[in-house]
C-alpha cells in the first residue's frame, strides 16, 4: 500500500484529530485544507465531513472521500458520480484510513477522468465499436451496435457474431482466412455483411484489430465497423445511371446515323425517277425541231427537272454536312488546273445574262493541298451566284497566293460582281441554312439558297472561310481563303473523334514510309495522322493524344530516342505506347527510355499492323463469318475489318466447323441457308461440343424464320437479325453493331 | 464497226432510255439487269466497254467489275462505274474494284459520250 498525501476538510476539531490521527499512523502525509486555499496538486485524496462541505470541495483535482450520514446520500443522486467514495457516520478512524489505503491503489483521478471520456466517445462514436473476447464472445458493444443493427448491450450478452448476426454471405473459407490473419496478431480490413434483427443485410467496412496482451496472448478483438450500406446502393445507381446514359448515348448515334443513311438512300431513291424524266424529256427534244411548242415545253420539264435535282443535291449536302457525315480526301494539285477546269463549266453561264467573265490568275501559283471536288463545288456557286445576279455586267474571278512568315501559305479566291449587291440586313441571313436573304430572291432567281451556307461550312472544314463584302445596286465580293497546305490530320482527327476510331501517331521524316504506312493502317481500321519531323511529331501527340505512336529512329533534326524521351517525360503523352522503327537491334535503349516495343526495318505493313493490334486496346474481337454468298462475305468482312476486328471466313457450316478446330473466334456471324451444311445444323453441332457451348452467335438470314425455327434459334443464338428488316449495308452496321455490344458485355462480366 | 457497249443497270426506265441514247449515237447495245448477268454477256459476247450501274442485285456493280477485272478474258474491257452523286466513298470503292472511269448518275449524256469516246480510243 503506497503512502499518499491527504488532506482534510473536517470542522469537527475532535472528528479531525482521530482521522489524521489514523492516516499518518498508516504512514500517509496529511494536512488540514480550507475552500480558500488553493489544493496542491500532489495530494491524492481530500477527506470531507458533510455533504454541505463536499459541495464547497466539488472540482478539486483528487479523489473525494466524504463522511456522511447513511440517509444523505440518496438524497443527492448527482454527487456519488463527484465522489470517489463515502464513510458513513458515526464515524471510525479505521474505516476511512482502510478507504483511503483503497483510493491509492486506484489510477489517479486525471487518468480515470480521461478514460471516462474515451469510453463516452467510443459509447457515442457513430461507428460501430465491439469488442469480443478471444473466444469471440461479445465483450462491449458502443449505442451505434444498437442503433445500426438493433441489438442492444443486453442482447449481445454471452453472444457470438455468428450467433448473433450472421449473414450467411460470406463463405467459411472468408472467415478461415480472416481468422488466420487475426491468429497472426495482423489487423484485417475488408468488407462483412450482417444481418440486422429486423432481417436486413448491413455492409460494414471493417477494421478488426487484435488486441495483445503483456503476455503476448491476444485478449481482445475490437472491431471498427462503418456502415456502407447506403454508399453501395448510391454507387450503384450511378453505375446504372452511367449505363443508362450510355445506352441513350448509343441510340441517338444510331439513330442519327440511321437518318443519315436514310437521306442518303432516299436523294438515291429521288434522283432515279429523276433520271428518267430528265432523259426522256432531252430524246424526245433531239426528235422534234427546236422553237416547236411541244420542244418548248420538253424544255421546260427538262429545266424543272434539272432545278429539283439541285434542290435535292443541296438539301442532301446541307443534312450531310449537320449530321457529321462529310469527309474529306485531301490531294495536292496545281490550283491552276482546278481554275481552267471550273472556268470551262461556268462559261456558258456566263453568256445567258450577256456577262463579261474575266480570270486574273498568274501562272506561277503553285500547288494546293485540298479536296478538289469540294473546292470545285464551292468555286462553282460562288460563280453560279454571281452569274445569277448579274445582268449585261462582269463577273471577275481573281486568285492570289500568299505567303506568310513561318513558311506557310495561303490561297484568296475572289469572286467579283457588277450585280445587285446584297443588303447589309440580307447578308446577315445569307450564312444561316434554312433562313434565306429574301424569299422573293428565290422565288425569282431560283435555288434552295443553301448554295452559301454549303460552301461556307466546306472552306471551314477544309481551314479555311468565306466572307463577303457587298453593296446593294453595285455588286458583291466572296473571298474565299484557304491554307495552302490543307492539314489532312485535322480531318483524320475530325472523324476519328466522331467514329471512335484507334488514332495512330506516325513520325517519320520519309514520305514513302508513311503513305505505304498510312494506306496499310486506314484499310484495318486504324486512323492515322502523321509528322515528318520530330519536334512537330511530339507537339502532335500532346495536342492529339494518339491511341498509339510509330516512331522512325533516324530522323534529321530532333532524332527517334530524342523524341521518345521527350513524349515519356511529359504527363500528357507518357502512357501512350510507342512503338521504335530501327534498323538494329537496340532493344535496351529501347527499354530504357520506355518504348513498348520495336519493329527491325524493313517492316511489312501486316507486321506493324498485328503490333499496332496487340498495343492498342480497341474494341478488337476474331469474328468467324460464315457465309457461303461471295460478295456479302466479303463486305461483312470488310466491314468488320474497318472497325479493328480480325476476320476469318467460311462459305458452310462444315468449313466453319472445320475453322473452328483452328481457332477459336470470339463471335460467329452465321447465315442460315447455305450449301452442304446449313446455319441449323452448324448451331447444333456446335452446341453439342462442349468446347464452343457458350460461343456467342449472331444469325442473319434472308429468310423469314417460322414459329418453331425461332423457338429453336433462340436457344441457340445470341441474336438474330432478319436481312430483310435492312438494306444490305444497314444489314452489316447492324451486324457490327451487335458484336461491339456482345464484346462490350464480356468485357463487363470479364471484369 | 459500231461499237458495242455493256449497259448494267437494274432499273427498267433508266436501262431502257440510256440504251437508246446510245443507239441514237451510233453504239451497238447489250443489256444486263445485274451484275451476274453481266458478267455472263460479257463472257459469251465480250463488248467494247462497259457502263456499270454500281447498286445492283444478287452480285453488285463492285463484285462484278472485281470479277471482270480477274478474269483474263475481261480483263481488257474498260469499265465505266456510274454513282450516285457526291459519294466519295463509292468512287474510291469502284477504282479499287478495277473500274476504269466513273460518272454521276442522272447521266449528263454529252458528258458520257466523251468519256465513252476516251476509253474507247
Amino acid at each position: 500500500m503506497p503512502p499518499v498525501e491527504v488532506a482534510t476538510y473536517i470542522a469537527d476539531r475532535e472528528r479531525a484529530d482521530a482521522v489524521t490521527r489514523e492516516l499518518a499512523a498508516a504512514g500517509h502525509t496529511v494536512r488540514a485544507w480550507q475552500p480558500t486555499s488553493e489544493l496542491s496538486t500532489s495530494v491524492r485524496v481530500l477527506v470531507v465531513d458533510g455533504l454541505e462541505a463536499a459541495l464547497d470541495a466539488l472540482g478539486v483535482p483528487c479523489d473525494l472521500l466524504v463522511l456522511v450520514e447513511a440517509d444523505e446520500v440518496s438524497m443527492f443522486p448527482e454527487f456519488p458520480r463527484e465522489v470517489t467514495d463515502f464513510v458513513f457516520k458515526p464515524l471510525r478512524a479505521g474505516e476511512v484510513a482502510a478507504r483511503v489505503a483503497h483510493i491509492a491503489t486506484l489510477d489517479p483521478l486525471a487518468i480515470r477522468k480521461r478514460q471516462r471520456v474515451l469510453a463516452l466517445a467510443v459509447e457515442a462514436a457513430s461507428d460501430v465499436i465491439e469488442i469480443t473476447d478471444p473466444n469471440a464472445v461479445y465483450q462491449y458493444v458502443n449505442r451505434a451496435f444498437e442503433r445500426v443493427l438493433g441489438f442492444s448491450a443486453d442482447n449481445v450478452a454471452g453472444k457470438t457474431p455468428a450467433q448473433l448476426v450472421r449473414s450467411d454471405v460470406h463463405s467459411r473459407e472468408f472467415f478461415q482466412a480472416l481468422d488466420a490473419t487475426l491468429a497472426r496478431g495482423e489487423l484485417w480490413r475488408g468488407t462483412l455483411v450482417s444481418r440486422a434483427r429486423d432481417g436486413r443485410l448491413v455492409h460494414f467496412d471493417t477494421t478488426l484489430t487484435p488486441v495483445i496482451d503483456r503476455k503476448g496472448q491476444i485478449s481482445h478483438h475490437v472491431g471498427i465497423k462503418r456502415d456502407i450500406t447506403d454508399e453501395l446502393a448510391r454507387r450503384e445507381a450511378l453505375v446504372e445511371a452511367n449505363r443508362a446514359l450510355e445506352q441513350a448515348r448509343d441510340a441517338a448515334v444510331s439513330a442519327s446515323r440511321s437518318k443519315s443513311e436514310f437521306l442518303a438512300n432516299m436523294s438515291h431513291e429521288l434522283r432515279t425517277p429523276l433520271n428518267a424524266i430528265i432523259g426522256y424529256a432531252e430524246m424526245l427534244m433531239e426528235d422534234l425541231t427546236s422553237g416547236s411548242q411541244a420542244h418548248q415545253d420538253l424544255k421546260r420539264i427538262r429545266s424543272a427537272g434539272a432545278h429539283l435535282l439541285a434542290l435535292i443535291n443541296d438539301v442532301l449536302d446541307i443534312s450531310k454536312i449537320e449530321a457529321d457525315r462529310v469527309e474529306l480526301s485531301y490531294h495536292r494539285f496545281p490550283i491552276q488546273d482546278l481554275i481552267a477546269e471550273v472556268v470551262s463549266t461556268v462559261e456558258p453561264l456566263a453568256r445567258q445574262n450577256v456577262n463579261r467573265f474575266e480570270v486574273l490568275a498568274g501562272p506561277e501559283l503553285g500547288t494546293i493541298a485540298a479536296d478538289r471536288t469540294r473546292l470545285r463545288q464551292i468555286l462553282l456557286n460562288l460563280l453560279g451566284n454571281g452569274f445569277k445576279f448579274t445582268k449585261n455586267g462582269r463577273v471577275t474571278l481573281e486568285v492570289e497566293r500568299i505567303e506568310h512568315a513561318g513558311g506557310n501559305a495561303s490561297f484568296e479566291l475572289r469572286v467579283a460582281d457588277t450585280g445587285i449587291g446584297i443588303s447589309d440586313e440580307q447578308q446577315q441571313k445569307l450564312f444561316r441554312p434554312f433562313v434565306q436573304a429574301d424569299s422573293s430572291t428565290t422565288r425569282e432567281f431560283g435555288g434552295t439558297g443553301l448554295g452559301l451556307v454549303i460552301s461556307r461550312r466546306l472552306a471551314e472544314m477544309m481551314g479555311g472561310t468565306i466572307t463577303l463584302v457587298s453593296e446593294l445596286g453595285k455588286g458583291s465580293v466572296f473571298t474565299l481563303r484557304l491554307p495552302a497546305d490543307g492539314d489532312t490530320n485535322t480531318e483524320v482527327l475530325r472523324i476519328a473523334r466522331r467514329d471512335n476510331q484507334r488514332l495512330v501517331l506516325l513520325i517519320d521524316d520519309n514520305e514513302e514510309t508513311l503513305d505505304l504506312f498510312r494506306r496499310a493502317l486506314a484499310k484495318r481500321g486504324f486512323a492515322v495522322i502523321s509528322a515528318d519531323a520530330g519536334a512537330r511529331g511530339f507537339e502532335l501527340a500532346v495536342s492529339a493524344r494518339p491511341d498509339a505512336i510509330v516512331l522512325d529512329v533516324k530522323m534529321p533534326g530532333m532524332s527517334g530516342w530524342e523524341v521518345l524521351s521527350r513524349l515519356k517525360l511529359d504527363a500528357t503523352t507518357a502512357a501512350i505506347p510507342v512503338i521504335m522503327m530501327t534498323v538494329m537491334h537496340q532493344e535496351e535503349l529501347g527499354q530504357t527510355l520506355g518504348a513498348a516495343d520495336y519493329l527491325i526495318k524493313p517492316i511489312e505493313p501486316d507486321r506493324l499492323v498485328e503490333t499496332l493490334r496487340r498495343h492498342t486496346n480497341g474494341p478488337t474481337a476474331k469474328v468467324l463469318v460464315v457465309e457461303d454468298d461471295d460478295a456479302t462475305r466479303e463486305l461483312i468482312r470488310r466491314t468488320l475489318e474497318h472497325r479493328g476486328n480480325v476476320v476469318d471466313e467460311a462459305g458452310n457450316g462444315q468449313l466453319a466447323l472445320d475453322r473452328l478446330e483452328i481457332e477459336r473466334p470470339d463471335v460467329i456471324v452465321l447465315d442460315l441457308m447455305m450449301p452442304v451444311m446449313d446455319g441449323f445444323g452448324f448451331l447444333h453441332a456446335l452446341r453439342s461440343d462442349p468446347r464452343f457451348a457458350d460461343l456467342p452467335v449472331i444469325v442473319a438470314t434472308a429468310r423469314t424464320l417460322d414459329e418453331s425455327e425461332r423457338r429453336s434459334l433462340a436457344h441457340t443464338a445470341q441474336q438474330v437479325i432478319e436481312k430483310s428488316a435492312h438494306t444490305r449495308h444497314e444489314l452489316i452496321g447492324v451486324i457490327g453493331d451487335q458484336i461491339q455490344q456482345l464484346l462490350a458485355r464480356r468485357d463487363l462480366s470479364a471484369r | 464497226m459500231t461499237k458495242k457497249i455493256l449497259l448494267v443497270e437494274d432499273n427498267e426506265m433508266n436501262r431502257d432510255m440510256l440504251s437508246r441514247r446510245l443507239e441514237r449515237n451510233g453504239f451497238t447495245v447489250a443489256v444486263a439487269v445485274d451484275g451476274a448477268e453481266a458478267i455472263e454477256r460479257a463472257l459469251a459476247d465480250p463488248p467494247d466497254l462497259v457502263l456499270m450501274d454500281l447498286s445492283l442485285p444478287v452480285v453488285d456493280g463492285w463484285e462484278a467489275t472485281r470479277r471482270l477485272k480477274d478474269d483474263t478474258r475481261t480483263r481488257a474491257i474498260p469499265v465505266i462505274a456510274l454513282t450516285a452523286h457526291a459519294m466519295e466513298s463509292d468512287r474510291t470503292r469502284a477504282r479499287e474494284a478495277g473500274c476504269d472511269d466513273f460518272d454521276t448518275k442522272p447521266v449528263e449524256l454529252a458528258r458520257l459520250l466523251e468519256k465513252i469516246a476516251r476509253l474507247l480510243t
